[in-house]
């Protein structure tokens, strides 16, 4: 053999040794799918993968993470439903990912809850209103995650403090989709003493919503206002009705005070706000989901957390419209929270 | 008449002479153009006098030619009509076909277009031609002897073994020993590229270039890291100071200063040679780079040389590149913005000691150090490179030469603009407060504008893979301080100093070994700052000044020994520079430059206790 047949196949020695070794390495690093249910430019998901991608940013452990939204927001008709499942299902097929991250309700009851008890994925659940178990989440099988606890105990002690002391009549407003179905059942098992919950109505119709905000005044001292991605504008109306247009038609018709508990009540023209931390949810779940990828075999998996986070958002020329005047603090930390508009 | 297209058409091609040594793929080409053409007994094919618009290759059948004094002649080779291949503008024999004749005829646009890859194809056609007129072979041997393939050495088979299995190994060493996987894979793609270029196996732009993508195609660097240099203000300065290097070199600007020079200064070596290290020391406070400085002294360095008629390999040509390298390279680290690493080390000293050293202390407190190299330099020069006594410098030829080029053109005239406001606006970046980067920017535009700088000229002109070889560079440091891998190496070295105790000279010799010892791998700059990062926190628990830190590493990461250790170098090499000099002779000195590097540490060592360093 001459030497340049010799160079020539050390050369192809090591190009191959080059793309094959490298290739392994990057076929056998572990693998994450985050699992949205809505979808990418909805402010809650554009949040939550904030937190999921600062802690990416300080990670060095070699990791594969993909991201897939089940665009759930617009329409969760059987149709639509069906065909984001199929399609999400694809997506886990093809990257056989070794932990999926399933955020929201939507994505955990259609989705992830199917691998419950199949080993792989691994199943981190981010932000669910239900009770784990209600999605087959048990102790016993690889699953685990952060349930989202909406900040009621807040909402209570800010209502007290916006209204001096005086104990208020809630009404509350919810969507009826599988999110506000959860929220509601959080809102009604919850003790608002001193307070009282005066009424409930949940429709995914803006035209009803308006209907029962008009009925309420006189009824009621505040309007709770939770999730309202994907309402529409009237029954039978496909089309979603800007987020915007929602936040500022209640506060301006509204009697009652309106609270948002929807994270972007007060960024679409809401005047006060109390609402989960979605970056906070993404932080803990990566921070969580790379612990448990690096966790020898055979160790459980970690146990079930709720953020104990929240967010507090103000807008102060509405409230002082209606009289309402919150302490600095409430200011200072939506301040902080880049969530304060004058 | 027309004939059919035949598929021995390729095999008549690749037979006939006229195209030996032409590429397949230039052949490939020839085939698209080539048209099949009969002729009966007795048609012309062309007349003399008419455009020599095709050859034709004689396929079968006989062809006789009528030269300009009637005489009629056989064909000796089987095609005519050489002038078109030949870049005559007219046929000088006519042509007619004795019995009926098949041919293939191929334009002269597509010979044109084969001559690019075959120059000798006009002269070869015109060899023939005078070959048929003249009735007699000319012959030339049919095919040229094929040079012999270059030879592949042992070192070269040693250098590819051990790049199968030295970085394998010492992924499993990292692994065992305590490093993260991430951290052990880099530290085997890092051994793979110092591996590359300690075996010179590829071009030294390419190692970086394989460690950016292989960190990239497993994800260990996320691309704003890797590939940070490519968006960051240094690709800009590079690009524009080495367009304005290639402006002032084609544009003639050099040639006429280095005439100029020639003209004014005294005819002795060592006037020339001070003056490109002169020229050198002046650039090194506004141009933080040695690669840039480089690129503006080489064009007249390469004028110089061919202006004083120094002998290509000549003891001369070697003292002139000694003194272009010096001076681009010896004031590095004299000057806290002479070297962009300095700069960046300034920023690890605390905020006091950082104000007294931005200014010109920095070059106080360097000055020992600096006389001392400079006088080395002259030493090294006189002793290694003696003058070989060329004759007296004919200055009435170089005052006709300067009378000859005339007024300066537009060209010379838009390349000193732009140098002179690289330089002034420079000079004034704490007025304007405009960094250097984008002032090359602004130059580099404007050479762009003014036409002085074609697409063609700023495709060839510029030097792309050093471009590319810098900025590689920098994504592996990038990638180094996003793995934490500089943090883990001063880890580990910091607790082997404890012999220093407080002594400079120990010190100096730590600083040594640790500089070097990372050099072996890293280039001057990442260097630089690794070893800074390792010395630091041992100067501090030393009680040595820290200033005394960030100057010696920067003194000694401009030391090296394998070509792959200079950036600076490598861009001598990859422009061609070293058939001009003596490379076994310019090898020496820079040995001696080393030395003197640490020796000029330990001279400064009485001066540093008088300004109340130590």
């Amino acid at each position: 053999m001459t030497r340049s047949l010799l160079k020539k196949l050390l050369i192809a020695a090591f190009l191959t040794a080059f793309v094959i070794l490298l290739g392994s390495f990057n076929v056998s690093k572990p693998r994450i799918m985050v699992l949205h249910s809505f979808s990418h430019d909805m402010p809650w998901c554009r949040d939550v993968d904030a937190g999921i991608q600062k802690v990416l940013k300080k990670n060095r452990q070699p990791v594969t993470v993909k991201w897939h939204y089940l665009d759930l927001d617009s329409n969760q008709q059987g149709d639509h439903v069906s065909n984001a499942v199929a399609g999400a299902e694809r997506a886990i097929s093809q990257m056989n990912p070794d932990l999926l991250i399933a955020v929201d309700d939507e994505s955990n009851k259609y989705l992830a809850s199917r691998y419950v008890g199949q080993g792989k994925p691994k199943v981190l659940f981010v932000a669910i209103l239900q009770p784990p178990k209600l999605y087959g989440y048990e102790r016993n099988v690889q699953a685990s995650g952060i349930v989202e606890q909406l900040p009621l105990e807040a909402v209570r002690d800010a209502l007290l403090t916006a209204r001096q002391g005086k104990p208020a009549r809630i009404a509350v407003l919810a969507m009826d989709d599988v999110t506000g179905r959860a929220e509601q059942a959080q809102v009604t098992s919850f003790n608002w003493g001193p307070h009282r919950l005066a009424a409930l109505h949940a429709s995914n119709s803006f035209a009803e919503w308006q209907a029962f905000t008009t009925r309420m005044s006189g009824q009621a001292d505040v309007l709770l206002v939770m999730s309202y991605g994907g309402l529409k504008r009237g029954e039978g109306n496909r089309r979603e009705l800007p987020r915007q247009e929602i936040a500022t038609w209640l506060e301006k018709n509204a009697g009652p005070l309106p609270l948002g508990i929807c994270e972007t009540y007060v960024e679409d023209g809401g005047g006060l706000g109390i609402t989960p931390a979605p970056v906070d949810f993404g932080e803990q779940a990566m921070t969580m989901a790379l612990t448990w990828i690096q966790a020898p075999k055979g160790k459980g998996p970690p146990a079930v957390t709720a953020s104990p986070h929240f967010r507090v958002g103000l807008r102060s020329s509405v409230l002082a419209a209606r009289g309402v005047s919150m302490p600095a603090i409430y200011v200072e930390a939506a301040r902080i929270g880049d969530a304060y508009f004058p | 008449m027309e004939a059919e297209f035949s598929s021995p058409v390729l095999l008549r091609v690749q037979a006939e002479p006229l195209f030996s040594g032409v590429a397949q793929s230039a052949l490939a080409r020839l085939l698209g153009e080539i048209e099949p053409i009969a002729f009966a007994a007795g048609e012309t094919l062309y007349q003399r006098g008419d455009a020599a618009a095709y050859l034709y290759l004689i396929e079968a059948g006989n062809v006789h030619l009528t030269t300009p004094s009637g005489r009629e002649i056989s064909l000796l080779e089987p095609h005519c009509g050489e002038e078109a291949a030949a870049g005559l503008a007219c046929y000088a024999c006519s042509a007619t076909a004795d019995t009926p004749l098949r041919t293939l005829r191929i334009p002269r646009s597509a010979l044109a277009a084969l001559a690019k890859g075959k120059p000798a194809l006009a002269a070869d056609a015109m060899l023939s031609l005078t070959s048929h007129i003249g009735g007699e072979p000319l012959g030339l041997p049919a095919k040229v002897k094929a040079a012999k393939s270059s030879t592949v050495s042992k070192t070269e088979i040693g250098g590819w073994i051990s790049l199968l299995i030295v970085p394998p190994l010492l992924y499993f060493f990292c692994l065992h020993n305590g490093f993260t996987q991430q951290s052990a894979i880099f530290s085997a793609i890092l051994a793979a590229t110092v591996l590359m270029w300690v075996f010179s196996l590829v071009d030294e732009f390419i190692p970086p270039m394989a460690a950016v993508v292989a960190t990239l195609f497993i994800g260990l660097a996320p691309p704003s890291v890797a590939l940070a240099g490519f968006a960051s203000s240094g690709l800009m300065i590079l690009v524009g100071v080495f367009a304005l290097s290639a402006a002032i070199g084609s544009s003639g600007l050099s040639y006429r200063f280095m005439l100029w020079l020639l003209y004014k200064l005294p005819d002795k070596p060592v006037w020339q040679q001070s003056a490109l290290l002169t020229g050198g020391y002046l650039l090194s406070p506004i141009t933080p780079s040695g690669n840039s400085r480089l690129s503006l002294l080489l064009p007249l360095y390469k004028d110089m040389q061919e202006g004083l008629r120094l002998p290509k390999g000549g003891k001369g040509a070697t003292a002139l590149m000694a003194a272009t390298f010096s001076g681009a390279m010896l004031f590095s680290p004299m000057l806290s913005t002479s070297k962009s690493s300095n700069i960046t080390a300034v920023n690890f000293l605390p905020l006091q000691i950082q104000e007294q050293f931005l200014g010109l202390f920095w070059l106080m407190a360097a000055l020992v150090a600096a006389s001392g190299m400079t006088i080395m330099h002259l030493a090294a020069v006189r002793w290694l490179f003696p003058s070989e006594n060329p004759a007296p410098l004919p200055k009435e030829r170089i005052a006709t030469q300067l009378g000859l080029l005339g007024p300066m053109t537009g060209g010379e005239r838009i390349a000193l603009t732009g140098f002179i406001f690289f330089l002034a606006a420079s000079c004034t970046v704490s007025w304007h407060h405009v960094p250097p980067s984008w002032i090359a920017g602004c130059v580099l535009v404007g050479l762009l504008i003014s036409g002085l700088l074609g697409k063609q000229e700023f495709r060839q002109q510029l030097d792309w893979p050093m471009v590319f070889f810098l900025l590689g560079m920098d994504g592996i440091t990038k990638i180094m301080e996003h793995l934490g891998l500089n943090t883990i190496l001063a880890q580990v070295v910091t607790g082997w100093f404890g012999f220093i105790n407080g002594r400079i000279e120990l010190f100096i010799l730590a600083a040594l070994v640790t500089t070097l010892t990372i050099r072996l791998a890293l280039p001057i700059t990442s260097g630089m700052l690794v070893s800074v990062i390792v010395l630091m926190p041992v100067a501090a628990a030393q009680g040595i000044h820290l200033w005394l830190c960030v100057f010696l590493t920067a003194l000694f990461s401009d030391i090296w020994f394998a070509p792959y250790q200079s950036s600076q170098y490598m861009q001598v090499v990859s422009q061609g520079f070293t058939s001009h000099y003596d490379v076994p002779g310019f090898m020496r000195y820079n040995q001696l430059m080393n030395i003197a590097r640490v020796v000029v540490a330990f001279l400064s060592i009485p001066y540093w206790k008088w300004l109340g360093l130590l």
